[in-house]
């Protein structure tokens, strides 16, 4: 009975640990650069995918995964989206298909909706083509397409990113013929309570290394 | 059985033995003048920057060799890179299209042990597509490429006068960082004073 006391109350603070530290700042890296000499901050993956995205769209086609991160090297930062998105198709997609399924031109924005109706935007300025799979399943091939786009984020935007609540995001990309990008050419997403801690989170960590650095 | 045992230990030894003393040597990989223009090439043997086996993980490896180059009275420093990474499934042709890109003028960064930095810039833009092979259950993506650094003397000086503990290779989206096995400290220093000596 004793040891099985000690234990639960083993479990219980390994839990509490386990909680506190998935609310401190995760990093990656958070160095001086041995080379040059700046700092490098790398804050880790933190998902935002919404249950219902991550609970039936798996197998089927549909899937809309996204995870944000944050980097910033000398000053200059980041934000980070990756995401895997899917759909389901009757046909075999050839290789050219693939090689057309997902791609994110530079220049292509990124848009927040925020609460009070504005909108935040950022632009990519390198050019992303996704890694595209299909998989045969029961009679469909379901195509998966994976990518990680990073968006120049300045100073002011982040301020707003983390002390403004957003709703909507969406992204521009194209695709040849999958559904995962709208007629529109964008992805998108509603940010839900999760996504907006992921996303805050981020930004914050992003923050608080860049003040350490400086200070 | 014991005595047998003890005869391979013996020889296994003195082969190792052999071989890092051979390591220490100046060797010349090729040496050679071109019959009909008369130009002189010469290219010591490449060394592993890093261990026996390399940078190895579970899902990928990779390695840098150095030599030392010279032709036609020019000299540089000759890398080489080689990837292997292990994926899950066959990659499509077009993803496998310039796998390692790297201008001319790139930088090659390399600390030297006193913590200060000597920069070269490539002279030979690379570009190298990666190969595909399947390895059940998964596949395997191979790609490489050999890159030339033009030396100066103040270069040579400069590499020639201290070990070096780490190698920065940049490419057109990134860079790769090498740290020097303790074993290699001297090879890129070596490699070049080998160089010397055979011109």
């Amino acid at each position: 009975m004793k040891q099985l006391i000690a234990l639960s109350i083993a479990f219980s603070l390994f839990a509490t640990n386990a909680h506190a530290g998935s609310d401190s700042c995760k990093y990656k890296k958070n160095k001086l650069d041995d080379f040059t000499g700046e700092r490098l901050v790398k804050v880790d993956w933190v998902d935002m995918t919404g249950w219902a995205s991550s609970t039936f769209n798996r197998t089927i086609g549909g899937r809309k995964d996204i995870e944000v991160a944050a980097e910033s090297t000398g000053g200059r930062s980041l934000l980070k989206f990756r995401l895997k998105v899917s759909d389901a198709v009757k046909n075999q997609p050839r290789e050219s298909d693939l090689h057309s399924a997902l791609y994110v031109p530079a220049g292509s924005p990124l848009e927040f909706t925020m609460a009070d109706e504005s909108i935040i935007q950022l632009i990519v300025d390198e050019d992303v083509r996704g890694k595209s799979r299909a998989k045969y399943d029961d009679g469909w091939f379901v195509v998966t397409s994976k990518f990680t786009v990073r968006y120049p984020l300045d100073a002011e935007l982040a301020e707003r990113l983390l002390n403004e609540d957003s709703v909507y995001l969406r992204l521009g990309a194209r695709s040849h013929k999958y559904d995962f990008v709208t007629d529109k050419g964008t992805i998108e997403f509603n940010i839900n309570n999760k996504a907006q801690q992921a996303l805050k989170k981020v930004v914050g960590c992003l923050n608080q290394a860049q003040q350490e650095a400086t200070t | 059985m014991i005595r047998w045992l003890a005869v391979t230990a013996l020889v296994a030894s003195a082969t190792f033995a052999g071989g890092s003393a051979m390591a220490a040597d100046c060797k010349i990989d090729t040496d050679e003048t071109d019959k009909f223009t008369k130009v002189r090439t010469v290219i010591t043997r490449r060394n592993s920057l890093e261990s026996f086996w390399g940078d190895s993980s579970k899902d990928r490896q990779r390695d840098i060799y150095v030599a030392a180059y010279y032709k036609d009275g020019h000299k540089a420093l000759q890398i080489q890179l080689w990837f292997s990474n292990y994926v899950e499934r066959m990659p499509p042709k077009y993803e496998l299209k310039n796998a390692l890109v790297i201008p001319k003028d790139s930088k090659l960064l390399i600390m030297m042990a006193d913590g200060s930095i000597v920069t070269l810039h490539s002279i030979n833009p690379v570009k190298s597509d990666a190969r595909a092979t399947r390895s059940s259950p998964r596949a395997t993506v191979d790609f490489g490429a050999t890159i030339y650094y033009p030396l100066t003397d103040e270069l040579i000086t400069a590499l020639t006068s201290q070990g070096a503990s780490k190698v920065r290779v940049h490419t057109v989206e990134e860079h790769y960082d090498f740290k020097i096995h303790e074993k290699s400290l001297t090879d890129i220093g070596d490699a070049i004073n080998c160089l010397q000596a055979s011109l």
